[in-house]
Order: structure tokens, then C-alpha cells, then sequence
């Protein structure tokens, strides 16, 4: 099997992971938040060690990291934990639906929400934002890099502007994180960002987190044990318990620790470099198929995405072929980004969506390539 | 004499013992003795000779505390700088 669908999961974890996951399930770990026992703590420590570890490679502090079970449901925590039916929001068409749907919600509630155009490369550069700003703009939510071609927002800018313009700034990494480094900007404004596990910081499924820069007051979204302040009717508001109702999943951030530690030792800039130049390959094969169609702006610096079409067939007929026939899996269909569909015109049709991992190499790019080559003509 | 930190938080306390133990001072978790009011249940027992240095640590790095007490005979009592 050739995997080319990182974008969705990590198929291929590092063994450190698969270590720490049964670590966790081997009888040494109580409840983390609930007792003093030797196993209730030696738990709780765990949590805060990979809270560290989660710490390092955002840099941020440690107690401003939330454990959730995805990004979804840290995305949801923070649109609906930090946003109210006053705000004003503007987010971009590279939205995911993840992003998108609590958003429609709280719009559905008398939230003013402003999604600006791409422009005709399909990039969303930090004019538009500027543009498509309103003097009551609260917010900005943004997923600085598609899902469906790669494209990446200009993250730096937009962070300094959420910082002079004092807006809160909701990032969904699911995309970014373990395929890039954060930005280096002197000063964050208000921000949550939400993360995944699974991907590209080659943790387990079942993990993920919010971030909380600034300490952006949260209403909780899920209410129950907390492990303090038990006599008290509601949820604690303090970050992180706010967002970690209930028993976290231990075995799986603890797999989350290893899989960002891995990716730490292996160092960001090579993991991204590597990327870089799988996604190039690819590119430079497709482009000498006739009657494939790339989609988005194929920057030199977008992430290791790629979406595309042969002619006219349905994405789907191609994805399908290249399982059967190939052994490749890649991922066909809108992605969950419906905006970024309709940008690109393929509502209908759909893209086949490449997205490379550490784990692939040349010879695979190439495979694809020509397993491409041979469905065009045919 | 025992000396501890109160926190609000379990997530707060560990990582205050994180913090204790990565500079050298031996510090411990226990359950919070019935006495004390806090919003967490455990505490950190430090050497009365270090609390001061413990609980600057702990500022530096904005680890919000509820509070250092000092057991003197069977009465703890809270420190009024704390």
C-alpha cells in the first residue's frame, strides 16, 4: 500500500508511539485528576509531561494546553466557549467543516459572520483580510492551510493584525501542525488554537488539544467531573479544566507525547523540507499528464497537499482506480470544506486529494505518477 | 515545621512539583489536609527552608497557587504574603 492521505490520518506511527499507547494500558496509571493515590499521580504527572511536551513545540506555557479528543471538538470549545451572538467574524474560505459548522450555528443566533473571496490564485492574501475587516470585526477564525490544495494563509500577518486591531484570533492547526514551525512573531494577540493528533504530529486518534494564548475567558461546552470544586453546581471556567470534562484519554496523549517528541528529534525543518520535496515531485510529474487539472495556486511554499482531476471523470472513479488497480489510497470527494468547492468550481466533481507524509519516499511519488499517467489515458 | 502550597487546580500542583523538582528542591504531592480550603485536592510539601524560593519559582512561571501554609502544632495557618 502506497499511503497518500496523511491530510486525514497518519496511516504509519513511529514505534515510540505504539510504545507509549501500551505503556499506558499496562496497569501503572490511575485517574489522573481524581485521588492522591501513587497511581492517581504518577497518571497526573504523565498528563503534565505531555502537556510539556505540547508546550515545547508551540511555545507556549503548559497550563495554556487543553487536552480534547480532536480538533473538532476544540474548535467547537472555542467558537462556542468564547463567541457570542454580538461578535463579528470573518474567516476565510479554506475553512473546514469543522470550523465552519459551530460557526453557522452561533450565525444561526445573531452572529454577524463575514467569509471573504479568494482571490484568482485561490490564495487569501492579508490585503483581503484587511479589506474584508469591519470596524465591529471581533474576530478572525482562520484554518491557515487548506485541506483541499495546500495553499497556506499569511499567518505571521494575520496574527500581527489580530494583535493591532486587538481581534481574537482562532487557529485550526489540524493541517498545519508536525508540517510546519509556528510563526515567530514578537507578540501573539488573544488566541485559541486547535490541534489534531492524528496527523502530522503522528499521534493516536482520540487526541488533540486547545491552546489558550492570552487567557481567553471559555464558557465550558461539556460540564461534569473535574476533579476540584465538587460542591459547586457548574463546570470550573478555569483553563485547562474548562475544556477537559471527564477522564482524559491517557493512553493516547501519552502516544501524543511520543509522537511529537519523535517529531522534535527529527527536527521540523527537515520533516518540512521532506514534504516540500514530495510535493514537488509530484506537482512536476503532473504537469507533464495531459488533461490533468491542478487545483489552487501550487505555491512553492503551500503544504503537502494536492488536489486534482483528470478531464471530467468524478474524482471518486479515479481514487477508486488507483485502490483497486494501484494500491494507492488517496481520498476523493469535497473534504468537508464546501467553500473551498465552490471556489474552485468542483461542488460536483469533486478532487482527488494526495497529501505526503515523512514516511513517503520517491519512488512512491513516482508509482503515483504513473498510476496517474496510465488512468488519463485510458 | 511542614510547609505546603495550595493550588487550585491538579493540573497546577503537578506541574509546580515539575517545576520544584527540575530546579532541585525536594518537593511532594500529598492530599490536601482537611483543615485547608482549596479548589484541589492535592498539595505540595516542600521544605520549610525552601518555600520562598519554591513559591517565587512558581510566580515566575505564572503557576497560579491558592495560598502557602505553615503548620504550627495542629493548626495550619496561611501565610499572610501568600
Amino acid at each position: 500500500m502506497i499511503y497518500l492521505d496523511q491530510s486525514a490520518t497518519s496511516l504509519h506511527k513511529p514505534p515510540e508511539v505504539v510504545e507509549a499507547v501500551r505503556r499506558g494500558l499496562s496497569g501503572e496509571y490511575g485517574n489522573p485528576t481524581r485521588g492522591a493515590h501513587t497511581p492517581a499521580l504518577r497518571a497526573l504527572q504523565e498528563v503534565a509531561l505531555v502537556r510539556r511536551a505540547v508546550s515545547k513545540y508551540f511555545d507556549v506555557s503548559p497550563l495554556e494546553v487543553a487536552f480534547t479528543f480532536n480538533a473538532t471538538i476544540a474548535l467547537n470549545m472555542a467558537i462556542k466557549g468564547a463567541l457570542t451572538p454580538q461578535d463579528r467574524v470573518l474567516t476565510t474560505p479554506y475553512a473546514h467543516n469543522s470550523m465552519l459548522r459551530p460557526l453557522y450555528e452561533l450565525q444561526d443566533m445573531g452572529m454577524r459572520l463575514d467569509i471573504m473571496p479568494l482571490d484568482k490564485h485561490g490564495c487569501c492574501p492579508i490585503e483581503l483580510f484587511v479589506q474584508y475587516l469591519h470596524a465591529d470585526t471581533t474576530a478572525i477564525a482562520l484554518n491557515p492551510m487548506s485541506n483541499v490544495t495546500g495553499d497556506i494563509a499569511p499567518l505571521d500577518d494575520i496574527i500581527r493584525l489580530c494583535h493591532q486591531r486587538d481581534l481574537l484570533l482562532i487557529l485550526d492547526l489540524s493541517q498545519w501542525a508536525g508540517t510546519r514551525a509556528m510563526p515567530s512573531v514578537a507578540q501573539w494577540p488573544r488566541t485559541l488554537i486547535a490541534f489534531t493528533g492524528h496527523k502530522s504530529l503522528y499521534g493516536p486518534q482520540g487526541t488533540g488539544g486547545l491552546i489558550n494564548r492570552g487567557n481567553v475567558p471559555l464558557r465550558p461546552m461539556i460540564s461534569g467531573g473535574s476533579g476540584i470544586h465538587s460542591f459547586e453546581r457548574q463546570h470550573p471556567s478555569t483553563f485547562p479544566e474548562v475544556c477537559e470534562a471527564g477522564t482524559v484519554n491517557l493512553p493516547g496523549i501519552m502516544g501524543l507525547r511520543a509522537g511529537m517528541e519523535w517529531l522534535m528529534t527529527t527536527g521540523q525543518d527537515k520533516v518540512q523540507q521532506h514534504l516540500s520535496t514530495l510535493r514537488e515531485r509530484f506537482i512536476s510529474g503532473m504537469r507533464t499528464i495531459p488533461g490533468v487539472r491542478l487545483y489552487g495556486s501550487q505555491m512553492a511554499d503551500a503544504g503537502p497537499v494536492v488536489s486534482l482531476n483528470i478531464g471530467d471523470l468524478p474524482a471518486a472513479v479515479i481514487s477508486d482506480a488507483l485502490n483497486e488497480r494501484y494500491n494507492i489510497a488517496t481520498r476523493a470527494g469535497a473534504h468537508c470544506a464546501p467553500l473551498m468547492h465552490q471556489a474552485l468550481g468542483t461542488v460536483e466533481q469533486g478532487t482527488v486529494r494526495f497529501s505526503f507524509s515523512f514516511h513517503n519516499d520517491d519512488n512512491e511519488i513516482d508509482t503515483a505518477i504513473e498510476a496517474i499517467r496510465t488512468l488519463s489515458f485510458q | 515545621m511542614r510547609t505546603i502550597i495550595a493550588f487550585p487546580s491538579s493540573h497546577a500542583a503537578m506541574e509546580a512539583e515539575l517545576l520544584a523538582e527540575d530546579a532541585g528542591y525536594a518537593c511532594r504531592l500529598i492530599p490536601l489536609p482537611p483543615a485547608i480550603h482549596a479548589g484541589c485536592g492535592i498539595v505540595l510539601l516542600c521544605e520549610h527552608s525552601v518555600i520562598l524560593q519554591v513559591a517565587d519559582l512558581l510566580a515566575a512561571k505564572r503557576v497560579p497557587t491558592d495560598g502557602v501554609y505553615d503548620k504550627n502544632g495542629d493548626t495550619w495557618h496561611r501565610r499572610l504574603d501568600s
